[in-house]
């Protein structure tokens, strides 16, 4: 994991404003990309990624473990808690995937993910987007490591049903 | 891994990969570390029969927004010393480096407002300002192989909003709607006073055909459409494309908004061999482009009004005179009110390019009325005792609608091109300061100048 220089953590918003700086220019991208995967409205992916990054620097000083390891671990976890924050405001609204033709097996599959209740859908995208082992998603979602193995069995099972049944 | 765990992934892949690029982060909407964070309130539930109600509440808030944008006060103002009091600049981070932040600050009290990082891989490649003092277009360019991409000049375009006493003293919005001026050399970019429109001077293709001939287009803030397009053959136009702007954007003075936008000028800058002296002789013009009239070719469509020229090396007196034509990188300028040209000149008792004797050169910024072309009024000049092997440079940054303050640059230069120095000069640092009442007076709250790339008032 990249290291932050640590030197004058907790020195103030100078120190804050550099180290949350290099991570957004690191980390930004692929975070604002699980958040679409999870949310499918780039939109609002970007706006929870933002987010996370703001309340890290705001949080800053406040951090036992300024490190970047643990700065990524608390964005990471800032952006699932924001994607489920979003969706449960629109729990009962679908947001069609941006600029994905519908009737491609790619946008299928995403369709497919979208449906499925949140939990399985965040075990799936940990598990086959982030390639996180059973025990990281499980840390990550804090549940059990069984948790994480049938939410995501049960979530690929119902993707490769719903293809089924769609095609 | 079954084939639909490898479905599910290749899927998620490349529909995570369809976002490419962020807006920068802000830090200026965040309270500061350790500050306590006040949450928004959250909305509460209303019941269904309320949604037309909030729709019709939406339609008049989106209507009244649209108001405010759409009346920014066409003249800034002023902060103290009659320059405007926020600014937007380019900053290298690392200093020197190839990547550019940008800057906001309060030039009244030095306080900084917000530094704004680019979304990944990209730096803030052109700043520009409107006349309310308030807003500002910003353009980012891919960084590409260690440096600025100069395929991109300019590829995402922002709206940066400055409202003081607010929690969130700078917003930064996208503009996906403006062009992306893939393979452009621009030469020159100028938003409006009103805020709404941005002219843009490029050279389309410019590595493939450099010979292209050169745009100005006036596109949409808000929809990005395009309103008017010219062109021309003349690549002196803007001050040619002779600089270098990737990185750096284009300077200020290559296109101006007057006449309460229903104008653009704008200067030629040329050299020819005068057929009766065999001299080289530098031409200089500003012209006026009436927005209201038709026609699409740039030079037909518009009128010299302002030209001055000096041989570029005099073999009579000419050099003993202040003259705006000292190279061809500084550009006359017309104000906003269309009264009015300002430019920066040299009084050299060497011409440009050879050695200098040392000795006291005078540095002025000069004002011609449109209406007495010819006569030059002096605003401010300064007297430099130039050492031996060095050259004086003087510049023209900013001026007010009018005309009565500037904000200009001078500086002492090294030897000249075309000359083995035997003792090279020390660096010297350009002065800036602001031209008012006869006076230049050192700017000194904007913190050191010289550490920015490009700055718009």
């Amino acid at each position: 994991m990249d290291h932050v220089d640590t030197e004058h953590a907790g020195a103030g918003a100078w120190t804050a404003e550099r180290h949350v700086t290099a991570l957004y220019q690191r980390h930004a991208l692929s975070l604002a990309r699980l958040a679409l995967l999870m949310l499918g409205d780039s939109g609002a992916a970007e706006d929870v990624a933002q987010d996370a990054f703001l309340g890290l620097y705001r949080r800053w000083d406040s951090l036992a473990d300024p490190s970047a390891a643990q700065a990524y671990a608390y964005l990471r976890t800032s952006v699932l808690n924001g994607c489920r924050t979003a969706m449960r405001r629109r729990s009962r609204r679908e947001v069609p995937p941006d600029g994905r033709p519908a009737e491609s097996a790619e946008a299928a599959v995403l369709a497919a993910i979208r449906r499925l209740p949140a939990r399985q859908r965040e075990a799936l995208v940990l598990r086959y987007y982030l390639d996180m082992t059973e025990s990281q998603a499980a840390d990550v979602m804090r549940v059990s490591r069984g948790t994480v193995k049938s939410a995501t069995s049960r979530a690929v099972a119902a993707v490769a049903r719903m293809l089924r049944e769609g095609s | 891994m079954t084939p639909a765990e490898r479905v599910v992934r290749a899927a998620t892949r490349a529909y995570g990969e369809t976002v490419t690029e962020l807006r920068p982060l802000d830090l200026t909407a965040a309270a500061k570390p350790g500050e306590r964070h006040v949450r928004p309130r959250r909305r509460r539930r209303f019941p269904g029969w309320l949604a037309p109600v909030a729709a019709a509440a939406a339609v008049v808030a989106l209507a009244i927004s649209l108001v405010i944008v759409r009346n920014i006060p066409a003249r800034p103002a002023p902060a103290s010393g009659g320059v405007p009091r926020y600014y937007a600049a380019l900053v290298p981070q690392p200093p020197q480096g190839f990547q550019n932040k940008l800057t906001v600050g309060d030039a009244l009290t030095g306080a900084r407002l917000a530094t704004l990082t680019p979304a990944r891989g990209y730096s803030f490649s052109v700043v520009t300002a409107a006349a309310d003092d308030r807003t500002f277009v910003v353009a980012a360019q891919p960084i590409y192989d260690g440096a600025a991409d100069k395929r991109f000049p300019a590829r995402t375009w922002y709206l940066l909003r400055i409202t003081p006493g607010t929690s969130s003293q700078v917003r930064l919005t996208r503009l996906p709607t403006l062009p992306d001026l893939k393979g452009a050399h621009l030469l020159a970019v100028a938003l409006s006073g009103s805020g709404r429109e941005i002219a843009v001077g490029f050279i389309p293709d410019y590595a493939t055909s450099p010979q292209s001939p050169v745009q100005l287009r006036v596109y949409s803030v808000t929809t990005g459409n395009l309103e008017r397009a010219w062109s021309t053959s003349d690549q002196t136009v803007f001050g040619g494309p002779g600089r270098d702007t990737a990185g750096n954007g284009p300077p200020t003075t290559a296109l101006t908004w007057v006449d309460d936008d229903r104008a653009l000028a704008f200067p030629t800058i040329s050299a020819a061999s005068d057929p009766r002296t065999h001299q080289d002789v530098m031409y200089e013009t500003v012209r006026l482009l009436d927005m209201s009239a038709g026609g699409g070719d740039l030079i037909a469509d518009s009128r010299v009004i302002w030209s001055t020229q000096r041989e570029s090396v005099p073999v009579n007196d000419q050099h003993g005179q202040l003259s705006c034509v000292n190279n061809l990188s500084i550009l006359p300028m017309l104000t906003a009110d269309g009264k009015t040209i300002v430019c920066a000149a040299i009084k050299s008792p060497n011409p440009q390019g050879t050695i200098t004797a040392p000795g006291p050169q005078t540095l002025a910024w000069l004002a011609y009325s449109t209406s007495a072309p010819t006569v030059a009024r002096t605003l401010a000049q300064v007297t430099v005792d130039a050492p031996k092997w060095t050259s004086p440079a003087i510049d023209l940054q900013w001026t007010d609608s009018s005309g009565g303050t500037l904000i200009g640059t001078w500086t002492i230069e090294g030897a000249s091109i075309g000359f083995i120095d035997p003792n090279p000069a020390p660096t010297y640092r350009p002065h800036w300061g602001v031209i008012a009442d006869g006076k230049f007076r050192p700017l000194t709250t904007m913190g050191d100048l010289n550490l920015y790339r490009a700055i718009a008032w």
